[in-house]
């Protein structure tokens, strides 16, 4: 079946906002409406403002040199105090670095995605394009925006943060994480970070959307979906199980 | 209406998702210390430091003459009692040294007898020639000439009897060096050093020549350890303090002593030549012959012991500076002083000490502290950047440690599991 051809620009602007909100509250006819007009830069915009604020906050709560001397503990190097302090010299000197990456970080990681469900989609049978994939992709990760909103104040409500507090993003009590202790293996805790309601609100609303915007069934949509998120998933877990 | 329900429910979602979240970082908040009561105990402060064992009393035997050794009665490692013969040396040029200087002094005295039978018939000359002169028989130059032949053998009488003298002074020089062949044993003891053998030539030891050692006499009867004491610490030093002695070829027995002598003067080791050390000698309460002059010791003296003192862990006691009157931020141009932490009501309270003697894990609280109070000793990372109100959770290493296994063991699991 043949997509229609994305309106101009100006037709989009006035419901870029709205379906930002409309895609959290009614998803379905969002995901429709993008299908004819479909747009992302508003919803990329918010998604990378909103990263960036979250690391704005949470850098300076961070004490580097608690931070380097887990991570090298974690790692199992044995090092001097010497070497110690140069590398914290180090970490202070470029920890802004990764606040000002999240602005190429970010939209890089929506285009990766993008693509990918790009790809996937068209081996499954649709003939969804690169712009309707993205705008779906970033208007399916609208519940992570409502997530790092909700995020800042407990952060900003805490004075200090621990490297295993960033490393498995547990702030909010919304996923498994939040009820794991210290001492939780570093495997299970990328496990029970990824079992987060913000995540399977996403996973359901990126399977409205491409089932909508790509035009396939329920049931590729939603395998789609959670197979590639159970393939990140793993990723992050081995990750966590070799560093 | 059934969609404004769905929204009502999950903004009650969010809402309880932040309200828990936020009270749960609160509940988290509050640095991992370790805590230990502030508790009453005997303390001693010491002072160790390394050295070597001497004996107290050691002598080194020299020559007084040179000559060949031709008995050697000493035996090292033996005993010797004193004034016994230590070695002999050759003595026949000795002897005959001395049999010399008596014939000298035979000769000299010999000498003697004919001056003065030429001085006595002198003497008999001139008076002939005096009365020979008052009655105008002899000239008055014969008269002068009897005179003066008087006067010379006078001087000749006086000549010889210095060369007596003379000779008795070589006769008994040559005496004593024969004497002197034989050496004796000045005092009773062992010999802990025998440098020479019978048939090498000796020197006599008058210039302090080490190579003019021919062997060495200690009373092992009193022992010393000679410490060396870092200038840093020699100030807390006097005598009679009590010495617990380790040597290190001896780790079955710790010895006691005492200290008997504090050098005054300052010195460097060539392989630390930026440290000032000072000597002390410690004497051992009861050596026995286990212990070897040259050994290696450690010993730790008692500089001080409070029988009842409010003591902390060291590593609890920080500086930091005051705060300025009337401000909550620290005054910066005060030089620092010493604050433990102590928990009250889940948070730190810094309060200020003065410290007394410390041993090495443990030191006095003189000033600041009643005894019982919760003082936080570590972990160092939390000591370090603890401030006063600052929240604190009390923790043991043992529960950090049983956290660590924990999750070492469940990813040594994972792993096996993984392989398998």
């Amino acid at each position: 079946m043949e997509m229609p051809e994305p309106a101009e620009p100006g037709q989009a602007q006035g419901g870029a906002l709205q379906s930002v909100w409309g895609v959290l509250l009614a998803p379905e006819k969002t995901f429709r409406a993008l299908a004819i007009h479909p747009h992302w830069l508003a919803p990329l915009v918010l998604l990378v403002a909103a990263a960036l604020a979250l690391s704005l906050v949470v850098t300076p709560r961070l004490d580097m040199k608690q931070v380097m001397r887990e991570a090298i503990e974690d790692s199992g190097q044995d090092i001097s105090a010497a070497q110690l302090e140069r590398q914290v010299e180090m970490a202070e000197k470029f920890k802004w670095v990764g606040t000002a990456s999240q602005v190429v970080l970010q939209p890089a990681v929506y285009l990766l995605m993008a693509g990918t469900f790009l790809v996937v989609l068209r081996l499954a049978g649709s003939e969804i394009d690169f712009r309707r994939s993205l705008s779906v992709s970033v208007h399916g990760m609208m519940p992570f925006l409502v997530a790092t909103l909700l995020t800042l104040p407990v952060v900003l409500s805490r004075a200090e943060l621990s490297l295993k507090d960033v490393q498995s993003a547990r702030y909010l009590h919304s996923n498994l994480a939040g009820f794991a202790s210290d001492s939780t293996a570093k495997p299970l805790m990328a496990l029970l970070s990824s079992i987060d309601l913000f995540s399977i609100w996403t996973i359901v609303l990126l399977a409205i959307g491409f089932r909508v915007v790509g035009r396939v069934s329920k049931a590729a949509a939603f395998g789609v979906v959670i197979g590639l998120w159970a393939i990140v998933v793993a990723g992050k877990v081995a990750l966590a199980a070799l560093f | 209406m059934k969609r404004g329900l769905l929204i009502a429910a999950g903004a009650v979602v969010l809402a309880a998702i932040l309200v828990t979240s936020i009270l749960s970082g609160r509940q988290q908040s509050g640095e991992k210390v370790y805590v230990e009561a502030a508790a009453r105990q005997a303390l001693t402060q010491s002072v160790k430091s390394s050295g070597q064992i001497q004996p107290r009393i050691k002598v080194n035997i020299s020559a007084h003459v040179i000559g060949k050794i031709d008995k050697l009665y000493a035996v090292e490692g033996a005993a010797i009692a004193a004034g016994a013969p230590f070695l002999e040396l050759e003595r026949e040029a000795f002897l005959a040294a001395r049999d010399n200087a008596r014939a000298q002094l035979a000769m000299a005295k010999t000498g003697l007898e004919q001056a003065r039978v030429s001085a006595a018939d002198e003497k008999v000359r001139l008076a002939r020639a005096e009365q020979l002169s008052t009655q105008g028989i002899a000239s008055v130059e014969t008269l002068e000439a009897a005179r003066l032949r008087n006067t010379s053998a006078d001087l000749q009488v006086q000549q010889a009897r210095e060369a007596v003298t003379q000779a008795q002074a070589l006769l008994d020089k040559a005496e004593d060096d024969l004497r002197k062949t034989t050496i004796y044993s000045p005092i009773a003891g062992r010999v802990i050093a025998l440098n020479a053998e019978v048939g090498e030539v000796v020197v006599s030891g008058t210039m302090n020549n080490p190579a003019s050692v021919i062997g060495t006499i200690a009373d092992l009867s009193e022992i010393l350890a000679e410490i060396d004491i870092d200038e840093t610490e020699v100030v807390h030093l006097a005598a009679d303090q009590k010495v617990v002695i380790k040597v290190d070829a001896i780790p079955d027995h710790d010895y006691t002593g005492r200290v008997v002598e504090i050098g005054s003067s300052g010195y460097a080791k060539p392989t630390q030549p930026d440290v000032t050390f000072f000597q002390a000698k410690v004497l051992f309460d009861s050596p026995d012959e286990k212990l070897r002059p040259g050994m290696s010791a450690r010993a730790e003296i008692q500089v001080a012991t409070h029988a009842d003192a409010l003591a902390v862990p060291i590593q609890a006691v920080v500086e930091r500076k005051p705060k300025a009157a009337g401000d909550a931020t620290a005054d910066k141009k005060a030089p620092p002083v010493s604050v433990v932490f102590v928990v009250e009501d889940g948070k730190a309270k810094s309060v200020a000490v003065k410290t007394g003697i410390s041993d090495a894990t443990e030191v006095e609280i003189v000033e600041g502290l009643a005894g019982g109070e919760q003082v936080i000793t570590g972990p160092y990372r939390a000591l370090r950047k603890l401030e006063d109100g600052d929240a604190v959770k009390v923790t043991t290493p043992e529960l950090e440690e049983k956290g660590r296994k924990d999750s070492d063991d469940e990813s040594s699991d994972d792993k096996a599991t993984k392989s398998d």
